[in-house]
């Protein structure tokens, strides 16, 4: 199977206690995340993100339509086990997400209660404290880590169930620019290196430009979907769905409103002055010609 | 408005664990000066902002507002407090209230104004913050977490405080969300005419608003100037760990492939104005 998870026309709804009137937070979403892909999902808040990244390990279940994770039925109540086994979780607030007051042992949590044989979580531990580059720490109280370091280690706590795909809900928000720079190598070396499956919500473009796929949710709906050099160049869409654009992109589009015809693919500083210092020349050749 | 002469604090002195927070910073910011502060996470940005208000007291140095010394024995830290409004961090953690309107009202009426009065003063810091008026009857649990944002904002400049320090008022918000309390703060700057110090990991956010931007690293002052000036060292600025933005590194590349460009770019629009002559 090509897909890790498959969801097909899922519509999430749910009651609110007051009014008692249903809101449609997820209407008629259809996607594959490919096994070994890094796919980044953006949109603004309430446009559905952490609702859909909560229907990946059936922390909620489809209102219609269908969710599988590696051919195991979401809303199949006797699967539960094999899809969250499947499917590791991290979360925005890395202080939420500490249960122990030693490193290794928050990392061993997971497999200590799915019942993992102790040399073998032992095993697991180092090896996921080692993927996040934390293994100098693992005596270490968490409360004591940085930001980034904390959530190294709740990735390293997902890493031990040996998932298969690794669904991150705006992991560096709460991060300060060192911090969320290692959390996003850490994602991006385990997606590279070990063929993890990523589904990375953020709010940051400058993360979704490393993914290989990017979707933007919009009111419950995918608004866009392609590669970033496929879906950055579309500043006016962006713009509209409440979304940055990168401010190299920003640039190309406005010189572009001139007829200039750049290559409005490029996303990053690197990119951006070697397609302006290409037409620059290019002008300059044109100029010199009789 | 604000003063800091030679101003140094430690933490755990003299114990195992003895950390320098700030060494020696002096530095001055004029009524109505909008101040952008950057610096990565211990570089003294936190120590300076609790001085300032006098939850923290300096080891060595002076700290003066308004004229006033807060070193001194006859200064009255209560009164400091009310005119250094001070926004945490996450601030919306610290709502507490039954309603907004109380959570707002909280401090105007600590400082001993009337119910009315302050009612009054809460109704006019919402609306400066963007608080539509029918959400004040609300639980503030109830509210988005921009809105929960604003409230928090809202209560500290109901009392009023000529100076507003606010602690990565953006921090976890949505792009859209971040430009409304951005657009909002720089609103009250001109209205109420604050003397604003916006603490941010953001260097395009603090680009966008601050007159001058003070760089802090190891708890000294590294930089302290117009923006232009400040983005001109980019290349130190990254040596320190600091983010700057795409657009300043885009021109620095072209610069150096020697295109004819200032340095100290930072906004797109700058950049654009300057590239299009030599594209067209």
């Amino acid at each position: 199977m090509d897909n890790i998870a498959e969801v097909r026309n899922l519509v999430f709804e749910y009651k609110d206690e007051e009014t008692g009137a249903s809101a449609r937070v997820l209407d008629g979403v259809s996607l594959d995340v490919r096994r070994g892909e890094f796919l980044a999902v953006l949109g603004r808040n309430g446009s559905g993100k952490s609702t859909l990244a909560k229907h990946l390990n059936a922390i909620l279940t489809p209102t219609s339509g269908k969710v599988t994770v590696d051919g195991f039925d979401t809303s199949d109540d006797s699967k539960l086990f094999d899809i969250r086994r499947r499917v590791g979780m991290v979360f925005q607030n890395p202080d939420n997400q500490m249960v122990a007051t030693i490193v290794e042992e928050d990392v061993a949590f997971a497999p200590e209660n799915l019942g993992v044989p102790r040399e073998e979580i032992r095993r697991r531990v180092d090896e996921a404290l080692e993927i996040v580059g934390m293994s100098a720490f693992k005596r270490h109280a968490p409360h004591m880590l940085s930001g980034g370091q904390k959530q190294r280690v709740a990735i390293a706590g997902a890493l031990a169930m040996r998932p298969e795909l690794l669904v991150m809900d705006e992991p560096t928000a709460m991060l300060d620019p060192s911090g969320r720079a290692e959390v996003i190598e850490t994602v991006k070396k385990l997606n590279r290196e070990n063929g993890m499956s990523v589904v990375l919500i953020t709010h940051y473009m400058d993360e979704a430009v490393r993914a290989d796929r990017v979707i933007v949710l919009d009111r419950g709906r995918i608004a866009l979907e392609g590669t970033p050099k496929e879906v950055f160049p579309q500043v006016e869409k962006l713009t509209a769905l409440g979304l940055d654009v990168p401010q190299a992109a920003y640039l190309i589009y406005m010189l572009n409103k001139h007829g200039l015809g750049l290559d409005a693919s490029a996303l990053n500083d690197e990119e951006c002055a070697a397609e302006l210092l290409r037409a620059l020349e290019s002008r300059r050749k044109g100029a010199g010609e009789p | 408005m604000i003063k800091l002469e030679n101003v140094s604090y430690t933490y755990m002195s003299g114990g195992p664990f003895e950390k320098k927070a700030l060494d020696g910073v002096s530095l001055h910011i004029n009524e109505g000066e909008f101040i952008g502060v950057i610096g990565h996470t211990g570089s003294g940005k936190s120590t300076m902002i609790q001085l300032l208000n006098g939850l923290l007291k300096p080891e060595s140095g002076k700290v003066i507002i308004d004229g006033q010394d807060l070193s001194e024995k006859k200064v009255n830290i209560r009164d400091i407090r009310f005119k250094v409004g001070l926004c945490m961090q996450y601030p919306e953690y610290q709502l507490f209230e039954e309603t907004v309107l109380k959570d707002i009202c909280f401090g105007p009426l600590n400082m001993g104004l009337s119910q009315k009065e302050a009612e009054e003063r809460a109704k006019f810091a919402a609306n400066m913050t963007g608080l539509p008026e029918e959400l004040l009857d609300k639980s503030p649990f109830d509210l988005s977490g921009g809105q929960k944002r604003r409230a928090a904002i809202a209560g500290i400049l109901a009392m009023e405080p000529k100076v507003l320090i606010l602690d990565e008022p953006t921090a976890g918000l949505d792009p859209a969300g971040r430009d409304e309390i951005l657009f909002k703060i720089r609103d009250m700057h001109k209205r109420m005419k604050l003397t604003v110090l916006l603490v941010s990991h953001s260097m395009e956010d603090v680009a966008k608003l601050a007159d001058r931007i003070l760089v802090l690293n190891g708890g000294r002052v590294e930089m302290f100037g117009r923006p232009r000036e400040v983005f001109a060292q980019s290349a130190r600025l990254r040596e320190i760990g600091l983010n700057v933005p795409q657009i300043t590194m885009a021109a620095d590349r072209l610069r150096a492939a020697g295109v004819d460009i200032p340095e100290g770019i930072y906004t797109v629009g700058d950049c654009y104005r300057i590239l299009l002559p030599m594209l067209t």
